[in-house]
């Protein structure tokens, strides 16, 4: 019985790492620690709502470079990854304690009015 | 039996649970909709760079949709970014009107959500992401462009509909010199244009239905890369037409690479994950690897390739083979009139000719074994490297005809102007200075040797599970006909079964036919090999970064 579990266990461990995708997703997404990630060319999601202290974790899932910069300066991946280019599996995770509406967009694929690869992170006071 | 039954449904329900791509929708632009903001006739207003406006930003700015932005000789250090529809913006002289990103700057060009744009008759270099980019729109146009060692694409479109590259070259960029992605139906054309010293000559990923006619990709890691991923949206890619092109030289040099483009170096046209394509009339030679070659592409899906058409090339100097088919692939793959010198597996234009019966082949992974040592030295930094700046720079390129003077024209409606008519295409000549000097490769089984681990363990990939079923297979025929327990009429049922049931005679008959091997004998044969298997396998995908 142990065996046939083991051989179990090995083939769903085999068939689950094979497949290994990006997991489907709406537009927006709300909560206190996020993980968004950054496709070709365009952002997981493009709505996301955070309470005051939250963070996002901003993961680069294409083949191209991406970051997400904030409109108005106020914040960027560079600012944690220390390069504006994340390549698949780069990790940056930010944390914010500025309420706020802020646009934010891809350098490389988007720009400061929304165009392209952009979305917009809400961050809510006493959310 | 009911066991094996719940145990497929849950393999199936496994797999179609975890496979998906990333949701979202493509722009209707690159999904059919033909409507556009652009207005398809100049409005007769030129604005001048730098005479009136200081730089090509500043002009954009304040162009209306259907003005022209005329740009003078000169370097401008600038990224300019274009929201206006239907602006047609020109350079005077394509050589000396250049945009220099100095490796600082992303792109030089990018068009965001802006039908109709046309970018003529100028440089883009050194720029750390594009050289030119559209993104998200219905109707664009390159004409006469030169991309030069930008970090990711040369020219590029992306999410958009109804286009056309011409008379442009790139070269130095990791991933591709020309790029087209995420569109269905693209509704493009890339012609009369050169590709070099790339990754790829020409790169598609999930675009379908676009012709690639009429150019030169030469000097890349591989020339023509049609493919499938799950990182971009409407996959697989379909419809693809690579007619009239003159495609050499791909794999030798020493070419600024991304991973992907490292792993799949050395072949002319690679048709990864497509269905539908049709490769004809092209001159394809010197190759390490093949002239064309379709196979499957692996992401968080499995693409297979499936009815694609190669015919009527003429494929010359490939290590491997001048075709090459390598499964699992789908159906309807088929090969003729190439007249190739060798094909792995061989004689494909024989066995998967395109009249009559095609023989099964869609299992055939020998091509591609020697991959998987790519992928280890790949994950082992055994790769070149090879910084993009650092390519040969082009001689002037040839100016648009007209220059400052042409016909001001957005970009609308683009294709129906632009589809070429496939009748009128002749097989380009061998181009003067040139010969044919790839031999063919040392390989065992299609097993290449191009690179000392890609040898390796592609044999071991591919040729171990043959031993090891070649020698389940001699040792209980070789036991039943000494075995004196058995009569002749069992003897011969378990010699056919493991004869003529391929793996499952033999495993069935050392669990279930009372085998005189010790049990742990026995266990170590059948499961100790693959075991063995399955660690180097599992070391070289954890070490080539796969998983």
């Amino acid at each position: 019985m142990k065996s046939r579990a083991l051989v179990a266990a090995v083939i769903g461990g085999v068939l689950l790492g094979a497949c290994g995708g990006s997991s489907g997703s709406d537009e927006s997404v709300e909560g206190e620690s996020v993980t968004v990630e950054m496709y070709d060319n365009r952002f997981q999601y493009t709505e996301i709502r955070i309470p005051l202290g939250g963070t996002v974790d901003w993961l680069g899932s294409g083949r191209n470079p991406h970051n997400s910069v904030a409109a108005d300066g106020s914040w960027s991946t560079e600012d944690v990854f220390e390069s504006l280019e994340q390549l698949e599996g780069d990790s940056a995770v930010l944390r914010y304690d500025d309420a706020g509406e802020y646009v934010f967009f891809c350098t490389f694929h988007g720009n400061a009015q929304g165009d392209g690869m952009a979305g917009v992170l809400i961050v809510e006071e006493g959310g | 039996m009911k066991r094996l039954a719940l145990f497929a449904a849950a393999a199936a329900l496994l797999l179609a649970a975890c496979a998906g791509p990333p949701a979202g929708d493509a722009s209707p632009a690159a999904t059919g909709d033909t409507s556009t903001d652009a207005p398809s006739e100049w409005t007769g207003v030129t604005r001048n760079v730098p005479s009136e406006y200081p730089t090509i930003q500043s002009a954009v700015d304040a162009a209306n949709p259907g003005d022209l932005i005329l740009i003078d000789r000169g370097v401008y250090k600038e990224t300019v970014s274009v929201t206006t529809p239907g602006l047609v913006i020109r350079g005077v002289d394509r050589n000396e009107v250049v945009i220099d990103g100095e490796f600082e700057r992303p792109n030089g060009f990018e068009v965001l959500f802006a039908d109709g744009v046309a970018v003529e008759n100028l440089t883009s270099v050194n720029h750390t992401i594009n050289g030119f980019f559209w993104t998200g729109v219905r109707g664009y146009r390159g004409s006469y462009l030169t991309a030069v060692n930008n970090g990711d694409y040369g020219i590029y479109a992306f999410d958009s509909g109804d286009g056309l590259f011409e008379h442009s070259y790139g070269s130095g960029s990791p991933d591709a010199s020309f790029y087209i992605g995420q569109c269905n139906p693209c509704d493009a054309v890339i012609s009369e244009s050169i590709g070099e010293y790339s990754g790829l000559g020409y790169s598609g990923t999930n675009a379908s239905h676009l012709y690639l006619v009429n150019n030169v990709f030469r000097f890349n890691g591989t020339g023509v890369a049609p493919n499938t991923l799950d990182s971009e949206l409407i996959p697989p890619t379909r419809d693809v037409v690579v007619a009239g092109n003159l495609i050499y030289d791909n794999g030798y040099q020493d070419f600024p690479h991304k991973d992907s483009q490292w792993l799949t170096q050395g072949f002319g046209v690679l048709l990864v994950g497509v269905d539908g394509a049709t490769v004809t009339m092209n001159r394809i030679f010197n190759h390490p690897n093949g002239a064309i070659a379709v196979a499957p592409n692996v992401d968080a899906n499995f693409w297979m390739s499936s009815d694609n058409e190669v015919v009527d090339n003429v494929v010359e100097g490939s290590g491997l083979g001048d075709l090459a088919l390598a499964g699992p692939s789908l159906p309807g793959n088929c090969f003729e009139g190439n007249d190739p010198a060798h094909t792995m597996p061989p004689m494909l234009e024989t066995s998967q000719g395109c009249g009559g019966l095609r023989w099964p082949a869609l299992f055939e992974v020998g091509s591609f074994a020697s991959l998987f040592g790519r992928v280890v030295e790949n994950g082992l930094d055994l790769d070149t490297d090879v910084f993009y700046g650092d390519m040969p720079l082009p001689g002037p390129q040839p100016q648009m005809p007209q220059g400052a003077d042409a016909p001001v024209i957005p970009a609308v409606n683009v294709f129906a102007g632009a589809q070429p008519n496939l009748g009128s295409i002749e097989t380009p000549r061998m181009p003067a200075g040139e010969e044919v000097t790839q031999q063919k490769g040392i390989n065992i089984m299609g097993v290449t040797f191009a690179s000392t681990l890609g040898g390796i363990l592609g044999l071991y990939a591919y040729v171990l599970p043959m031993v090891l079923y070649a020698s389940w297979v001699v040792i209980a025929v070789w036991e039943i006909v000494k075995r004196d327990d058995l009569g002749r009429g069992a003897g011969l049922g378990w010699m056919a079964a493991i004869l003529v049931i391929p793996f499952l005679g033999v495993i069935a008959y050392y669990i279930f036919g009372r085998s005189q091997v010790p049990v742990a004998y026995r266990w170590m044969l059948l499961a100790g090999g693959i075991g063995a298997y399955l660690v180097i396998l599992a070391i070289g995908m954890i070490v080539g970064g796969v998983v």
